[in-house]
């Protein structure tokens, strides 16, 4: 982590992850990359999913949350589902 | 619409290495400070950092109103993941490949 930025924002990932998920609907894909940000995602999805939400899909990177997937990714579902909008 | 997790490095990566190396060893993981938001506005679409977490849903609106093309989050550097492991030794192997 760079020095400079120890200490500072209030963000949490999974904060982050849950605040979007809620934000968006059924004509709505959740797409996400790998990384860290996947794991706190994918624990998401599981409490917004509890709590009702529905989404029109979702893409993620799979078990070793392989880098680089989210455009390629959001490009399909947006050229399979030209109505419906990825996240 | 793109909303970036901002953690400042390779963290999957580093704490695999640190795993491995121990504690605090880690190479060629930590990002620079750097400004996707800008790097969005550059390319011509709109883009908006957000350190406050009450501005996140707001900030996803004022994006959508825009016809957005990206969004940028920073959370808090360096928090570890829940530990999810599938194969300990090809995930500790490809840390340093």
């Amino acid at each position: 982590m760079h020095k400079e930025n120890e200490g500072k924002s209030a963000v949490h990932p999974l904060q982050l992850a849950l605040a979007v998920q809620n934000a968006m609907g059924p004509e709505d894909w959740l797409v996400i990359d790998g990384g860290n940000t996947h794991f706190w995602s994918e624990i998401a999805i599981n409490i917004a999913g509890w709590g009702g939400q529905q989404l029109a899909g979702i893409l993620h990177p799979g078990a070793f949350s392989m880098l680089g997937v989210g455009v390629s990714f959001a490009l399909a579902a947006k050229l399979n589902h030209p109505r419906q909008t990825p996240w | 619409m793109v909303v970036i997790d901002n953690n400042g490095g390779l963290t999957t990566i580093s704490q695999q290495q640190e795993r491995l190396f121990g504690p605090d060893r880690h190479v060629a993981t930590d990002f620079r400070d750097i400004p996707f938001h800008t790097m969005c506005e550059g390319l011509g679409g709109y883009g908006e950092l957000v350190e406050d977490p009450d501005e996140i849903v707001p900030a996803v609106r004022r994006a959508f109103k825009q016809r957005a093309d990206g969004l940028c989050e920073r959370a808090h550097p360096r928090r570890k993941q829940p530990d999810c492991r599938c194969s300990d030794h090809r995930r500790d192997k490809a840390s340093i490949e």
